[in-house]
């Protein structure tokens, strides 16, 4: 068995939290294709997150421990473009909470303020009339298990 | 295991670290023979209350040991691994809960041991003719991350006595006070993990003693939990 890489295996928790939230799919307006990854976005439906992961530091605790620096970005279009993604980002920080992470093989999980703020999405790929907010999080986790080769 | 002068032999992960206590009501005899290193079983004068993978800690001549029973005979234990300890015949056997506490803040559990020496000098000898070793003294920390009531009270030495249901009208509840700190009986701590070949690890951290030195936060943007420190009687190293 092939341990999963942990910034895929954290990359796919949040998307996988953040297309089961109720609350995601009412702001968004349909029920999936609610996140994608980074070099879908300009061809995504709005309004739209996505997920960047940077880093895959191993640090101390239990197990194989790992830091990344974890940046959601949300787009959303129309006159309220900006308010929606603002509030698509607040939605993100009270969604990706210890609990949730765990629940999708990640262990003893860790959610802070990151320190290190990335701008992670180059911006030739985004059309300049969208709303953006970007938040940007510091998350260490031990990945639980493996998936077949 | 001979030295492997290799990355092999590095320590890879920390797996688990549990907490000894001992039992409310559980067993508690002598050993009815001495023990020496690396001997696999040990006549103890009662096996009363004792069961089949219970934890009994000794405390004799030799220090503490924490050993796991694999087979109860009457009032002969079979150990799951051989006993390191030389002790002599009467030590204190006393049977010891295990407690998880698996989450460790990043910092991971450390330990030390420091020692002084006073120089013995002579008119005669430009260099001392010998040094005077100073009783060495052990240390510990484990940064535990969790906030409950179990963690509070182990950094302050109290035993783990909370109370309460967890409901708003009877909440979980625990309080340090004079008449608890530092209060906690004979603790044992053990650390398991792996090694860079993948051999398990087990080190245990023996007869500690909590010396309350926590500082926590509150409200900060990144809390911590609490660290549990303090001073041991000894460490114990296995590797298989």
């Amino acid at each position: 068995m092939t341990p999963r890489a942990f910034v895929t295996a954290l990359r796919h928790a949040i998307a996988a939290i953040g297309s089961d939230d109720a609350d995601l799919r009412m702001i968004c307006g349909r029920p999936d294709a609610l996140v994608v990854v980074p070099h879908a976005i300009a061809q995504a439906q709005l309004p739209v997150s996505t997920v960047a992961v940077f880093g895959d530091q191993r640090i101390g605790g239990i197990g194989d421990r790992r830091r990344a620096v974890v940046t959601i970005a949300a787009f959303a279009d129309g006159d309220q473009g900006q308010d929606v993604a603002e509030s698509i980002t607040a939605l993100w920080r009270t969604l990706l909470t210890p609990s949730a992470l765990e629940e999708h093989t990640l262990a003893c999980v860790q959610v802070r303020a990151a320190e290190d703020v990335e701008d992670a999405f180059d911006l030739r790929e985004v059309p300049t009339q969208l709303g953006r907010a970007q938040l940007t999080l510091s998350i260490a986790a031990t990945v639980l298990d493996a998936v077949a080769p | 295991m001979p030295r492997l002068n290799s990355g092999n032999e590095l320590l890879k992960y920390l797996t688990t670290v549990y907490k000894y206590t001992a039992k409310s009501g559980g067993a508690s005899t002598t050993t009815a023979e001495a023990i020496t290193v690396d001997m696999a079983d040990t006549d103890l004068a009662s096996g009363t209350g004792v069961a089949n993978g219970d934890f009994l800690c000794i405390d004799g001549s030799g220090g503490v040991e924490l050993m796991q029973v694999a087979t109860v005979a009457t009032a002969n234990m079979t150990w799951t691994w051989p006993l390191q300890i030389a002790q002599n015949s009467g030590a204190t056997v006393t049977e010891m809960d295990q407690y998880s506490i698996n989450h460790i803040a990043e910092g991971g559990v450390t330990f030390g041991g420091s020692q002084s020496s006073t120089p013995i000098n002579a008119a005669t000898s430009r260099v001392a003719i010998a040094e005077f070793t100073q009783s060495a003294e052990f240390t510990f920390s484990i940064p535990v991350l969790g906030w409950n009531n179990q963690n509070f009270l182990a950094a302050f030495g109290a035993p783990e006595t909370e109370q309460g249901a967890g409901t708003s009208g009877d909440p979980w509840a625990a309080a340090i006070t004079a008449a608890n700190v530092g209060t906690e009986t004979l603790t044992c701590f053990r650390c398991i993990g792996t090694l860079e070949n993948g051999d398990t690890f087990v080190f245990d951290i023996l007869d500690a003693t909590v010396v309350v030195n926590v500082s926590g936060t509150i409200g900060a943007a990144n809390p911590e939990g609490f660290t549990i420190a303090g001073k041991c009687g000894g460490f114990a190293s296995r590797i298989y």
